[in-house]
């Protein structure tokens, strides 16, 4: 297991669009063929990084799918993925997929530290928070320019204030 | 449309078009001086600017390379904007004067461990220019402006502060229009101002500054043109700006003076990047002083897990701030003060920035309650340290074949205490409202980029002189905020342009005296 923890990809800014994109875009983009294995490892991955009860598997697989879109232009990002599995798997002592939920997530934090694990994290945060089913999930609208902004749709229509100024 | 000859020595050229560059272009120009403004930018236009963090990032963010050093993130150590406007368009638009100690640094702070200098200028000096900004930019509770209307979470932030005992809060001092002002429209509370402002309540140079210079006929805008180097004369004086255009290819254009406000970082660079046989280490450097004494103010930020929906993504994302702890009280155990301002984060800003690094139920349970976060945004005084700065990277360079630019940033002794005292603030002021639990996190990306060429009484301190005029050439002037001599606790752009709108009152006058 990779004993090197490196934050590279770690934004601990702002939330930037393409940031995750940034660090190191080029070559293997020819080696992201698609591997369905990888590809339902990665989304179980997902669900074990964000586990949100009500979010739909399907939402998973389209994140899992805009993920590897980003990190497949990473340069070393096959490599990676192959010691990642494989570190998985160790974690694991057996295919990790196989596990049950709770295994998973012990054998997740036993890497959670490594390279792989971080890479993946980012451009999974990345694309799972940006994804319109999640805002939804949590509350989030989008985009309000088209409806006039809040200015006359809630802006300031907090109504708790005095009773929690008054409360000892 | 103007256009000047690239043969032209009679021109200003500027370098930037954000909130330095801008201001100072369009002052000149109104005054009739022809003016050359360089942006590496392209110009966006209103249709081009949409309520989405990503694709307005995609267009406004500065993206190449840079490398981040000390606490700063390595890939992205600073925020700012590659686009017509320049950071005005990302910036949230708190605008407040500093204050008078913050002019003395040197003096009031008496740090160890610092190379703080005072200001070679007084806040009273500075008063009928920040008043002339306000009035440009249109800051709510000036001119006639009322107060912005306090969004949620800027009423929260007001309740708490009136239970902490606080009385400087307020929702004056926002270049948010609070009604209708200089031919932009009222705010709409739309929520997206790191976006870009749809409708332009919101002061950028895009839509104020830049056309009006346009108006006059005696300003040229160049788009897409990265300023590569800065050339001088045989008496040691700059002449022209080389420069890549839109096709990348390189162009020259004379110039009578040069003024440079790429935002400190970028400022830095090209002075260092302008190495010459007659300057080997870079203009105006002759004292080492180029890209030394790097501020970005210390930040902190705060969410806090309300009893009660905030919604805190409804309007203005920085609509009001609480001035109390902007004082200088070294009891609190730190020199310099702080700032308390209100904030928004969109889910994806507060799982990566307040909860980075965390998964599973920790951060989903978090996430779950995102429309009863409250937060806030903490900038507090960073003392000067030379060792902080920016320099050129030996072997990596960018597209146009210049190195990249490496920015090193270390906390001063004081930064911990403040942060502590400051972290602590934003916490009883989120319980006393009833928090259920309150989140301290740190940032890692400057977004205000301060000092590195700065203004000073000697020149061996600093870069400029009082003018923002290079000690070492007299026809070059650093016009963004790498001439803070000190950081201050608030935020800089107001600073900024009064300085600009200053400038330019001064280069007027030396050319009237025939001494430019
Ligand atoms: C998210 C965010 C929020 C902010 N909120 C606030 C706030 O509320 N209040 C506040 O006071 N400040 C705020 N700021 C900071 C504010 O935006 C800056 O202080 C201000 O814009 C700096 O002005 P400037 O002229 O130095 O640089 P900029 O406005 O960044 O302009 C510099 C311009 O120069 C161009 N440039 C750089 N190098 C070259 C070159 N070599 N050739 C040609 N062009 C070049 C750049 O493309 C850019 O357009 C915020 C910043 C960010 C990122
Ligand atoms: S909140 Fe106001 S200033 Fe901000 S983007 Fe909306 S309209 Fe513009």
């Amino acid at each position: 297991m990779a004993k090197i923890v490196r934050r590279d990809f770690m934004l601990t800014g702002t939330a930037l669009a393409g940031l995750a994109a940034l660090a190191g875009c080029s070559g293997e983009g020819q080696a992201t063929q698609n591997n369905s294995e990888d590809f339902d490892a990665l989304a179980a991955l997902i669900v074990v990084l964000f586990p949100h009860k009500d979010i739909n598997q399907s939402v998973y697989e389209e994140v899992a799918e805009l993920a590897r879109a980003q990190l497949s232009v990473r340069e070393g990002w096959v490599r990676l993925r192959q010691e990642g599995r494989a570190a998985l798997n160790a974690a694991a002592g057996a295919p990790w997929e196989s596990l049950e939920m709770g295994a998973r997530v012990k054998a997740t934090e036993v890497i959670s530290k490594t390279r792989f694990f971080e890479t993946v994290y980012q451009a999974a945060l990345f694309e799972f928070y940006s994804h319109p089913a999640v805002w939804a999930l949590v509350g989030y609208p989008g985009s309000s320019a088209e409806q006039g902004g809040y200015l006359h749709r809630g802006f300031d229509d907090i109504d708790w204030l005095a009773e929690a100024e008054a409360a000892p | 449309m103007t256009v000047f000859a690239p043969t032209d020595d009679s021109v200003v050229v500027v370098i930037g078009s954000g909130a330095g560059g801008g201001v100072l272009a369009n002052e000149l120009a109104q005054a009739g001086v022809d003016v050359v403004c360089l942006e590496a930018g392209g110009r966006l236009s209103f249709g081009d600017i949409v309520n989405d963090e990503r694709v307005m990032d995609e267009r406004m963010t500065w993206r190449d390379q840079r490398i981040g050093e000390g606490l700063l993130n390595p890939h992205f150590p600073a925020w700012m904007c590659k686009t017509v406007g320049g950071t005005t368009m990302h910036w949230t638009a708190t605008s407040v004067r500093l204050a008078a100690h913050e002019f003395r640094a040197k003096t009031t702070y008496a740090m160890e461990n610092s190379s703080a200098i005072d200001w070679p200028l007084t806040l009273e000096e500075l008063e009928p220019f920040y008043a002339q900004a306000e009035t440009k930019m249109g800051v709510s509770g000036t001119n006639g402006l009322p107060p912005l209307p306090m969004n949620n979470n800027m009423k929260l932030l007001a309740a708490g502060a009136r239970l902490l005992g606080y009385k400087h809060v307020t929702s004056t001092g926002v270049a948010i229009n609070s009604a209708p002002y200089d031919g932009r429209p009222q705010c709409q509370q739309i929520g997206f101002c790191k976006s870009g402002c749809v409708i332009g309540a919101k002061w950028s140079t895009l839509y104020t500054e830049i056309p009006k210079a346009e108006a006059t006929g005696h300003f040229e805008l160049r788009a897409n043109s990265m300023a590569l180097q800065i050339e001088h004369d045989d008496a040691g004086r700059v002449s022209a700006v080389v420069y890549a255009d839109k096709d990348g290819a390189i162009q020259r254009q004379h110039a009578r003076a040069v003024c440079v406000a790429g935002n400190a970082i970028e400022t830095a660079r090209l002075l260092l990047n302008s190495n010459s046989a007659m300057f080997p280490d870079g203009l105006a450097n002759g004292d080492g002083q180029v890209g030394k004494n790097y501020l970005k103010h210390v930040v902190v930020g705060a969410l806090g897990f309300m009893p009660g929906a905030v919604h805190s993504y409804r309007g203005a994302q920085q609509g009001g701030h609480i001035a109390d702890e902007q004082r200088n009280d070294t009891r609190r155990g730190f020199a310099g003060g702080y700032q308390i301002e209100s904030a928004a984060f969109s889910p994806l800003s507060v799982a990566r920035i307040a909860f980075g690094g965390k998964w599973g139920p920790e951060l989903t349970d978090a996430m779950e309650d995102y429309t009863r976060i409250a937060a806030t945004f903490i900038t507090g005084e960073d003392v000067s340290q030379s060792g902080n700065g920016i320099r050129l990277h030996p072997e990596l360079k960018d597209q146009h074949g210049l190195p990249v630019p490496v920015v090193h940033y270390e906390d001063h002794e004081n930064a911990g205490p403040m942060r502590a005292h400051a972290s602590n603030s934003a916490r009883a002021l989120f319980e006393s409202l009833g928090a259920r639990r309150v989140v301290p996190f740190k940032v890692n990306m400057a977004t205000h980029n301060l000092g590195a060429c700065r203004m000073s009484a000697d020149p061996k301190d600093g870069v400029c002189n009082r003018w923002g005029r290079a000690h070492e050439i007299d026809n070059l002037f650093i016009s963004d905020g790498s001439q803070f001599s000190s950081s201050g606790s608030v935020n800089p752009t107001l600073t900024i342009v009064a300085l600009a709108i200053r400038q330019a009152g001064h280069i007027r006058e030396a050319m009237s005296a025939g001494a430019l």
